[in-house]
């Protein structure tokens, strides 16, 4: 249970100093208890008989005891707190730079919300776990530890009941923490159930209300968030009856143990003085392992994130395979590349060559493997077989800051960081002079509508681009690879949800970054690529024809059926002019 | 305090009946509490028999009276307090589940504005965890609170029954606690920390959402190294304020949790006085001891609420502010015609907020004819069409169906009479069956097949593992490509065959063959309909009956095409581009067609 918080920390040793002071802190707790034992063995033997003098000292014993207490105390907190946050920083950091090194593939099969909550939430809970539930439980457990030392030396059957008490109760917290585990990742399923719904409903409800089922919807979420309710009552119930009777054996060992005392006081065979120290001392005792059976378990629950992170950081990264090489030019080459998504098929034996400064298309059918095989490129995913080379050299023996020295991308899904439009170009080359940029995007036709907003360079684009309309990101998009200048360009012609005049302003756009490089380009438009140097017809994964625009479409096959569809398509009319 | 005061009520209100359940494990939990003292009281009982003078034998059969009566108290004790804990939990998530339903009614509806005024993920966080954070108040804090507040009381009228001046010295470490925790709290107050705490933990989280989100970015420009340096620096601020916080803030909070445990400090000396003067029974000064010290020490699970209270305040201030948005009127007219359907829009304006977005838009669209929309994106076009099918209101004029405002419509009349199709249509994890039929919702399996053979569905639905009873969508095991997607919405329009057609053209980014397919479907779609089309491609609405073009929310031409071609304003314009982009090629070349 802790292991997974040392993993997420990497080692937990700097916590032993506020570990130390807390013991200390602990010990100062307890003295004054010592103490009060003899004041009241004092009392018990002599009763008014006793000297007001020793008892005084005794006092004044004890009140430097607390002070000494309140200033320990004071830094083990504080200490324990700054290196947990210190520690949780450093894990965060560490995560986020696991993150970077890890295949994007990562990042395209795992919802987004997921690892940000990984950084945030989960980090928090081991933070917590750190910062307060270590020390506190530490605190719950050493405090009965240090008085049972201080009773077995006054009296072993009781001190011994006692602690056998708590050696009978405890198997009850490891049952507490059994049911926290199980029901706690069926819990986090129907949690993530009500969520899906609710986002479901909240994304589509346009689709909703205009079939007027918005209402029909409600049974479904309904279903989910009362099996969520159910659940959440159910772990609540699993988690406190062990824990509730966990408190109560406890109690019942108090009880037992005073009537045992009183019992062997009435016999003769208890001291008066033990008697009374048992019976005040005992419930010091017993108070802070109640609290160490909460929150052990709460422990235990905060360690599923941590189990989490630690899964996380657990992958193998993406790494230079043998000895490193370096792309000499830019040639690109598929050869005998197969690729399967688990256990999905999605490219079998791909091989070309896409020649230094010429354009290859891909087109076919959509899920015929198009942005896959344009990902490997760029190593998003590994191959399961084959190898793509980039200048000779087999990608995976590239370092990855190489190979994306030499790789531009332009896709549909164009993200913009909230920053200022001049930083969100220069990202494509950050130490470019102005007048670099702005003929960036110039040549990406940005230019003018930069200056139109607002701030011009200045603006912030807001989450995403969000203040952006998509032609405008897209162009953006374009302008900072051009001014990357990266001699492998892979993009995704894709322009048909923009309005014609967006439309042709990113396509020319585009055909200025194309100028001159490797270009690997998605086709949607079939006419778009008629000039393309080679292309690629893809369909179930594989290249089932190659060649030029003419060759291909002479030789009929599937190019020839996409383009007579494109042909009809394009003359299509919502009503024929009549 | 108020702020407490004004959650407080509103959460009660929110409660409802509910509350009697919340007062009920309150109410336990208070008896819980009360019955946690037995143990010490048995104790004290013990010691004044065990000190009497005349304690002998006899005496030893009472003692195990009092034993047995303090072991049904603990048994007593557990039971109200595991009946507290199920009652504030059963009431607790039945609120949330009831609160939950109550929004999810409300948001339904709401005019689509609020929806994309804000993003989804900020409703749903008030959906979820601001809701979620009501549990946390109800089923654990509450109990805690009150029994934390009463059981200090208690202890304080026992013990001042039993010895009103050792009582009252065992209060005097309170005042310094109730001080220390004041400043352990103000910490926040000091030079803006908490402010500035707060601002240091949004830079961080928008910081690690876009460092994850934009992870595609950073990695293709190379610019990890930049990225995470500034994720670090954001995250390591974040941590010097923490640190900070801490080193204010421990010192007196451990200052504060030390002398919760104080009053032993003070009750021994003061006992110990009158003792030896003669006016304290040891039994009583022994009680003191037990009770005392520990009587303070509910009052850091109080301090420790502060937290979750203010949490919990904004929480139900998002939630009320949700609850407040007004909702759009049901008409309460009746059936509309379900032919001849014209529909006309009467000098309309449209604002989002103080944005004017339509100004004065007047058309008809005859029943059977193709109305287009056309114009640069941000002109108004999907507005226009949104405000037919009635996910908006207009601020001035009127939207007429067949000569009924919409206004005035019926929710199912309304929807009977059109049919939306909208560029991203929306999958919902649920079976492909399902997913058309609620265009309607009674539809049969042969009606749903129909439909889907004509959308062009009917070919890769049945070739899914479980055929139309495969579930699809985000949460689904199969996933449908962008053109299939749009094929199931036209689906779920067929099905549901309302006169008016809205359609905002729905072919980006589908191949070729797909294209086909959703033009064959739309083809069929929207024969013999009244369309109102949002175009991108000019080449398809060409034939249309009647173009309006539009541009900063006016009409600023309409016509057929052949005469506003001829008239060579901004249709000619975008017709030119249109051709253009349609014959561009990636080299630069013209295109071969």
């Amino acid at each position: 249970m802790i292991k997974d918080f040392a993993t997420v920390v990497g080692g937990l040793s700097p916590l032993r100093l506020p570990f130390a002071l807390n013991c200390a802190a602990l010990f100062l707790r307890g003295a004054p208890l010592g103490i009060l034992f003899v004041v009241v063995a004092e009392l018990a033997a002599k009763g008014r008989d006793a000297s007001p003098a020793r008892l005084w000292a005794m006092a004044a014993v004890m009140f430097a005891l607390l002070a000494a207490y309140v200033l320990v105390s004071a830094a083990a907190h504080t200490r324990a707190f700054v290196t947990a946050y210190g520690l949780v920083a450093a894990a965060r950091i560490r995560l986020a730079g696991h993150l970077k090194d890890l295949p994007l593939s990562f990042f395209k099969t795992r919802d987004p919300g997921d690892v940000t909550a990984n950084l945030l939430q989960d980090m928090g809970r081991v933070e917590t776990v750190l910062s307060h539930l270590l020390v506190d439980l530490s605190a719950a457990l050493l405090l009965p530890a240090l008085l049972a030392v201080g009773l077995f030396a006054v009296d072993w059957r009781l001190a011994g009941l006692m602690v056998g008490c708590v050696a009978a109760a405890a198997p009850l917290v490891l049952w507490a923490h059994r049911w926290v585990g199980r029901l706690g990742g069926g819990h986090v399923a129907a949690q993530n159930a009500v969520l899906l719904h609710m986002l479901e409903f909240l994304e589509g409800i346009k689709d909703l209300k205009a079939n007027n089922v918005a209402g029909a919807r409600f049974a479904r979420i309904e279903a989910a968030m009362r099996r969520n309710r159910d659940l959440s009552v159910a772990l609540e119930t699993a988690g406190a009856v062990p824990l509730l009777l966990f408190r109560a054996v406890l109690d019942f060992g108090f009880v037992a143990m005073m009537l045992l005392a009183v019992h062997l006081l009435a016999a003769g065979r208890l001291a008066p003085a033990a008697c009374i120290l048992f019976l005040v001392v005992g419930q010091r005792f017993f108070e802070p392992l109640h609290l160490a059976g909460s929150f052990s378990t709460l422990v235990r629950f905060m360690s599923l994130a941590a189990g989490r992170i630690a899964s996380v950081l657990a992958l193998p990264p993406l790494a230079v395979r043998g000895t490193p090489a370096a792309p000499h030019g830019a040639d690109l080459e598929f050869d005998g590349v197969a690729f399967a998504y688990g256990t999905t098929p999605v490219l079998a034996d791909v091989g070309f060559r896409a020649p230094s400064g010429t354009v290859t298309a891909l087109v076919g059918p959509s899920g015929g493997g198009k942005t896959t095989l344009a990902g490997l490129a760029a190593r998003f995913w590994d191959v399961g077989s084959g190898s793509v080379r980039l200048g000779g050299a087999d990608v995976r023996d590239i370092a990855p800051g190489r190979l994306y020295a030499d790789i531009a991308m332009v896709f549909q899904d164009v993200y913009l960081f909230d920053d200022t439009v001049e930083n969100n170009l220069r990202l494509g080359r950050p130490d470019a002079p102005f007048t670099a940029v702005r003929e960036a995007a110039m040549q990406a036709n940005c230019l003018e509508f930069i200056e139109r907003l607002d701030q011009g360079w200045q603006t912030r684009v807001g989450e995403g681009g969000c203040r952006l309309s998509g032609g405008e990101r897209q162009r953006i998009s374009i302008a900072r690879a051009i001014l990357k200048d990266a001699p492998v360009v892979l993009l995704d012609e894709a322009t048909a949800s923009l309005d014609p005049q967006n439309a042709l302003a990113v396509q020319t756009a585009l055909a200025r970054l194309a100028r001159g490089r490797t270009v690997l380009v998605i086709a949607h438009r079939l006419a778009s690529i008629a000039g393309a140097d080679q292309i690629l017809v893809l369909d179930g994964g594989r290249v089932v024809a190659r060649g030029r625009h003419e060759a291909l479409l002479a030789a009929g096959g599937l190019y020839k059926t996409l383009w007579d569809d494109q042909e009809t398509a394009r003359r299509w009319q919502i009503k024929e002019p009549g | 305090m108020a702020l407490f005061g004004s959650s407080f009520l509103a959460l009660l209100r929110l409660a409802g009946e509910r509350r009697w359940k919340m007062a009920a494990a309150v109410a336990l939990a208070v008896a819980s509490a009360v019955l946690s003292l037995a143990p010490a009281l048995a104790v004290y009982a013990a010691l004044a028999l065990i000190l009497a003078p005349d304690f002998g034998p006899d005496a030893a059969g009472r003692l195990w009276t009092i034993g047995l009566w303090a072991v049904a108290a603990v048994a007593a004790q557990y039971v109200l307090y595991f009946a507290s804990t199920m009652l504030s939990h059963m009431a607790a998530y039945d609120i949330l589940y009831q609160l939950r339903r109550r929004i999810l009614r409300h948001i339904a509806r709401l005019p689509s504005g609020f929806f994309t005024a804000r993003t989804s993920g900020a409703t749903q966080k008030v959906l979820f965890d601001d809701v979620e954070e009501i549990e946390v108040f109800i089923a654990h804090h509450l109990p805690d609170l009150v029994s934390g507040l009463v059981l200090p009381g208690l202890v304080f009228c026992l013990l001042a029954w039993f010895d009103w001046r050792l009582a009252l010295v065992g209060l005097l470490p309170a005042p310094v606690c109730l001080l220390l925790q004041a400043r352990a709290f103000a910490v926040g107050r000091q030079d803006g920390l908490f402010a500035r705490y707060h601002d240091a933990m949004e830079t961080m989280n928008a910081a690690i959402i876009e460092y994850v989100r934009g992870m595609a970015v950073i990695k293709i420009f190379n610019r990890s190294v930049d990225s995470l340096a500034r994720l670090t620096s954001s995250i390591l601020a974040f941590r010097d304020l923490q640190c900070l916080w801490s080193r204010r803030a421990a010192p007196p909070w451990a200052m504060f949790m030390a002398l919760t445990g104080a009053p032993l400090f003070v009750l021994l000396p003061a006992g110990l006085w009158w003792y030896f003067a003669g006016s304290l029974e040891l039994p009583v000064l022994l009680l003191f001891l037990l009770l005392g010290p520990g009587a303070l020490r509910p009052l850091a699970k109080v301090a420790l609420l502060g937290g979750s209270l203010c949490r919990m305040g904004e929480g139900l201030a998002r939630i009320q502010a949700v609850l407040a948005v007004p909702a759009m009127d049901q008409g309460q007219g009746g059936q509309a015609p379900r032919a001849g359907c014209d529909l006309e829009f009467d000098r309309v304006d449209f604002d989002h907020g103080p944005v004017p977005i339509l100004r004065d838009i007047s058309f008809t669209a005859r029943a059977g004819t193709v109305t287009a929309l056309v114009g640069p994106s941000g002109a108004g076009k999907s507005t226009m069409a949104g405000l037919a099918a009635r996910l908006w209101d207009v601020r001035a004029g009127s939207v007429r169906i067949g000569g009924a405002d919409v206004r005035e419509l019926s929710q199912a009349a309304l929807v009977q009479t059109v049919c939306a199709v909208f560029q991203d249509p929306f999958i919902f994890t649920e079976s492909v069956h399902d997913n058309i039929a609620m265009g309607r919702p009674d539809a049969a399996r042969r009606d749903v097949e129909a439909a889907a053979r004509a959308a062009r569905c009917h070919d890769f639905v049945a070739a899914l593992p479980q055929g139309y009873d495969t579930v699809i969508g985000s949460g689904g095991s199969v996933h449908l490509s962008g053109g299939q997607r749009q094929r199931i919405a036209l689906a779920r329009a067929l099905i549901k065959d309302a006169p008016v057609v809205i359609l905002d053209e729905a072919t980006a980014y589908a191949d070729a063959r797909n294209e086909l397919e959703i033009q064959n479907a739309l083809s069929v779609l929207l024969r013999g309909k009244t369309v109102l089309v949002a175009a991108h491609r000019l080449t398809t609405i060409a034939g249309a009956d009647q173009i309006l073009v539009v541009a900063d929310g006016r009409i600023v031409e309409r016509g057929r095409h052949d005469e506003l071609l001829a008239a060579g304003g901004r249709y000619k314009a975008l017709w030119e581009a249109d051709r253009q982009a349609s014959t561009w090629t990636i080299d630069g070349g013209e295109a071969v067609a």
